[in-house]
């Protein structure tokens, strides 16, 4: 596409030194955008022969051999020679030539103004008139010269109100210009069609000056007639080059008087010079121009600014040979959107094929715009693609489009789907990304939108056919019904945005788990009619949710349970023993207890302690503790515990009380072992027999010695289907304190039992006041390091 | 917490055909215990009848442990077989018998005297609990 050396016609014959090009059809796609590249090629050309001057010099030539009456190669010497003695360029001195030649043309008709009336304002009128001869002339200007015509140069000759009128091929009149007639009245003659006898067709049809001494003798109707029934008119033809481009049409109030022969050619110059601001009033020009047809591109352009869709005007644009290469882009309206982004004063003035080229290539936007243009023919559909290509990179956007023809430009109105095109093709990268499918459904029309990824999701080809909302159960897992229905019930009945996650289930056996977000779109009445939304894959993100959920309930659950337990058992331990107990009352004992369960709750355990007056009148005291922590070691706890109490009823002595708690122990379910300690306090004797089993011996402090009481022989609890336990009697006398404890209060590991049980015993020994203090003083001190549960029972006799 | 950093080892040393011999290592307690339970369990599975249990290299047992060494006990008892605990330390010493585990279970000083207790025993169901006390 960059090669310099192009043959001028890239339709002309073969075209060997294209290998990309050849053998490609000018009417195809790629044809066209060869065709454009050369055409922008030889603008291109033509524009560097213009600034090189050639053309303006060549045209300076041709006015020196008209003038000197030379052959070219003469006039170019003489120009030579001129240029030399003027001490100007070529370019320069040709531009001197022309203007001079130029004005001259020009003189013949401002001179007669400034014959007429002297003055710096005729003379600023006549340079007006100057620059709208030579100037490219609208509507609006025609006027303007209208308007001096009659104030400068046709007042002086008794004349009232001028027209000029613009004839079109089809012989119709357009007024392309008046003044002293009524804005009315210019409204009423703007157009006169064709074979209307008028005085201005008049004219027209005998191509020489018409001039009526009144109107009433005539009795062919025109502007202005009513107001100068017998006034003079004069019609006289505008044209140049032996084209008539129109009339001047000028009126007197009364009869006119035959005038003499300077007016008359007076008024044929002023006739002239309409002429130019005629033949620059079409706004299309160009050899083998079609004539206009009405509405013309401007009234196009203030169609396309009355419409909220992006519209454009386009102009064709054809070749030297009269062959349509193009459209230009006339004019885009202020709702114009670029699909490319590009901003309209870019889009507005360039060709078709420049802006859009790709409009040549798959979306047939660049054919059906000339098929419009071919044959009148309007052109609509619904979701095609354009495509505009900005620095090389493509971005399409999917239209509504509507072509229509109207005299010789046609309209293109496009309605971008989203009004941020750009940014949806932007977000369409995304979506691939995050599978997400988009869609809106049209619950009017029933029409159904898709995106490619939704299809993609569903497992269809884009070719086929979208699935409805409301058959959305019929594609998912059968026990997602009931959240599709809620999501359904929710957007079309409540009307509101909804999100479900279902199963769907596709016509390939995949299962993918799918988000589904939708919004409900109301129309100014406020009813239903379109819900939009988009679908997500979530599978991957929906097995780790799942997963996670999975643990997480798992852990919730145990740490429930565990929870439970725990304040079961810790309810349990409470409701037997309580963490102090209401005090005992024995004659000359007295008795305390202590319980401190575990700071961790899981592990509250099994330990236990009793102290209760027989029916014998003996104290049962005795101190616990089953193997384990939780809810088995408590319950274990609770049935030895009752156990030993309703044994001691029997008045047996400890160790016959332990061998039987032995084997209520064995024949617990779970192989439950524990330890303990049974002894029967008698007051009157202040005696206590005791037995252990397996457990810590208990501590008696005797003023300010304290010591364990020897270990008698006997087993731990449930280890051995039967066991003997040793018994042993210690005398007591007042003010001595026994201590029993479970082993929470000593355990250390860092420490042999020895050990701990001698920091027991110091503890101990520094008896406090009351039997009381002394226990919390152990329980404070304890330098127990497993955090088990502990109890105390303490007493002290009276 | 030592726990961690001395974990239990249990090395298994058959003596004889029906003669397991388990040198225990670190702290048995309630973390390790079911180390020592596997072993035994194991061996149990394999027919031996006699246990003899090397712990001279355990410096803290509690009640976890002695556990253990009762639910062995129990289960050999009827095979007819029996257990053995070798070399307690001081500790375990006093734990053993402020549990009259060691009422039951007898305690020897070396795995030959152990062997000697295991070869003294009759054919039958052991009875050293009930005829001491």
């Amino acid at each position: 596409m960059s090669t310099t050396e192009q043959p001028r016609e890239p339709a002309a014959g073969p075209r060997p030194e294209q290998p990309d090009l050849a053998g490609v059809s000018p009417t195809s796609p790629v044809g066209r955008l060869a065709a454009t590249v050369e055409r922008l090629r030889h603008e291109v050309r033509t524009a560097q022969a213009e600034a090189e001057g050639r053309a303006l010099i060549e045209l300076a030539k041709g006015i020196l051999v008209e003038r000197l009456g030379c052959g070219p190669a003469q006039a170019a010497r003489q120009l030579a020679e001129l240029t030399e003695q003027s001490k100007v360029t070529p370019l320069e001195f040709a531009v001197e030539v022309i203007n001079q030649a130029a004005r001259d043309r020009v003189a013949e008709v401002t001179d007669a103004f400034l014959a007429a009336a002297a003055g710096a304002s005729e003379r600023d009128s006549a340079v007006r008139l100057r620059a709208a001869e030579s100037g490219a002339l609208a509507a609006d200007d025609t006027q303007a010269v209208a308007d001096s015509l009659l104030q400068h140069a046709l007042r002086p000759l008794g004349a009232v109100a001028v027209a000029v009128w613009a004839a079109d091929a089809d012989g119709s009149l357009t007024l392309a210009g008046s003044a002293g007639f009524s804005p009315a009245e210019a409204t009423r003659w703007r157009y006169v069609p064709p074979e209307v006898a008028t005085v201005a067709r008049r004219g027209l049809t005998e191509r020489t000056g018409q001039w009526f001494v009144s109107l009433a003798e005539t009795g062919l109707p025109t502007i202005g007639r009513h107001v100068h029934p017998d006034g003079g008119r004069v019609a006289v033809p505008a044209g140049t080059g032996g084209r008539i481009h129109g009339v001047l049409e000028i009126a007197w109030p009364g009869p006119l008087a035959p005038q003499p022969p300077q007016v008359v050619r007076q008024v044929e110059a002023l006739a002239e010079l309409c002429a130019h601001t005629l033949e620059t009033y079409t706004p299309c020009q160009g050899p083998g121009q079609e004539p206009r047809v009405l509405p013309d591109a401007a009234e196009l352009m203030d169609l396309a600014d009355g419409l909220h869709d992006p519209a454009l005007v386009l102009v064709p644009c054809v070749d030297d040979s009269g062959q349509l290469v193009d459209f230009r882009i006339q004019h885009v309206n202020s709702r114009f959107l670029d699909p490319a982004g590009r901003p309209r004063a870019v889009i507005s003035g360039a060709m078709l094929l420049e802006a859009y080229p790709m409009s040549a290539g798959k979306s047939e936007l660049f054919q059906r715009v000339e098929r419009v243009y071919a044959t009148g023919e309007p052109f609509r559909t619904r979701r095609m693609q354009l495509t505009a290509l900005v620095d090389q990179v493509s971005l399409s956007a999917v239209a509504d489009i509507s072509i229509s023809r109207h005299g010789n430009s046609v309209l293109l109105i496009w309605r971008i789907e989203d009004e941020t095109a750009r940014l949806a093709s932007l977000l369409q990268h995304a979506q691939r990304l995050g599978r997400i499918g988009g869609f809106e459904e049209n619950l009017l029309t029933g029409e159904i939108t898709w995106n490619d990824e939704l299809f993609h999701l569903y497992g269809r080809t884009p070719a086929s056919s979208p699935v409805p909302l409301e058959e959305l159960p019929a594609h998912a897992h059968p026990d997602d019904a009931v959240a599709i229905g809620r999501f359904l019930r929710t957007l079309l009945n409540h009307r509101r945005p909804a999100s479900a996650a279902f199963r769907l289930q596709r016509p390939d056996g995949v299962t993918r788990h799918i988000r589904v977000v939708a919004e409900p779109v109301l129309d100014a009445d406020g009813r239903l009619f379109v819900v939009r939304g988009a679908y997500q894959d979530i599978s991957a993100q929906h097995w780790t949710e799942v997963a996670l959920a999975a643990t997480r309930d798992q852990l919730a659950h145990t740490e429930q349970q565990a929870t439970e337990r725990n304040r079961l058992t810790l309810q349990l331990q409470h409701a037997i023993m309580p963490p102090a107990q209401a005090p005992l009352r024995v004659p000359g004992l007295e008795i305390a207890v202590r319980y401190r369960p575990a700071e961790t709750e899981q592990l509250v355990g099994g330990d236990w302690y009793d102290a209760v007056v027989l029916p014998s009148g003996l104290v049962l005291l005795c101190v616990g503790d089953v193997a384990g922590h939780g809810i088995e070691a408590a319950t274990s706890m609770v049935v030895l515990r009752n156990a030993l109490r309703g044994l001691a009823v029997t008045g047996a002595g400890p160790g016959q009380l332990l061998s039987w708690l032995n084997i209520v122990a064995h024949h617990l379910t779970g192989a439950v072992t524990a330890t303990a300690v049974c002894a029967l306090y008698d007051p009157g004797r202040r005696t206590l027999r005791w037995a252990r089993a397996g457990h810590l011996p208990p501590v008696v402090v005797r003023g300010r010695e304290a010591a364990p009481l020897p270990l008698v022989k006997g087993l731990l609890l449930g280890a051995v289907p039967e066991a003997v336990y040793e018994e042993a009697e210690v005398q007591f006398a007042p003010e001595d304190t026994l201590l029993m404890y479970t082993d929470g209060l000593i355990e250390r590991r860092d420490r042999s039992v020895e050990e701990s049980l001698t920091h027991l015993l110091t503890t101990a020994s520094s008896a406090p006041k009351t039997l009381d203090q002394q226990l919390d003083r152990l329980l404070t001190y304890s330098r127990s390091d497993t955090d088990d549960d502990t109890c105390i029972v303490g007493i002290r006799v009276g | 917490m030592p726990i961690a950093q001395n974990p239990l080892s249990v090395e298994v040393t058959l003596v004889r055909e029906d003669v397991a011999l388990l040198t225990v290592g670190g702290y048995l307690d309630v973390d390790t215990a079911t180390e020592l339970q596997a072993h035994l369990a194991n061996q149990l599975h394999h027919g031996r009848r006699h246990f003899l249990l090397d712990l001279s290299g355990v410096p803290f047992m509690d009640s976890s442990g002695m556990n253990i060494i009762l639910r062995v006990y129990q289960e050999v008892r009827d095979r007819p077989g029996s257990v053995h605990i070798i070399a307690p330390t001081p500790a375990v010493r006093r734990i053993l018998d402020l549990t009259g585990v060691s009422i039951t279970v007898p305690v020897s000083k070396t795995a030959d005297d152990a062997l000697a207790l295991v070869d003294q025993q009759p054919e039958g169901p052991e009875e050293n609990a009930e005829r001491r006390d």
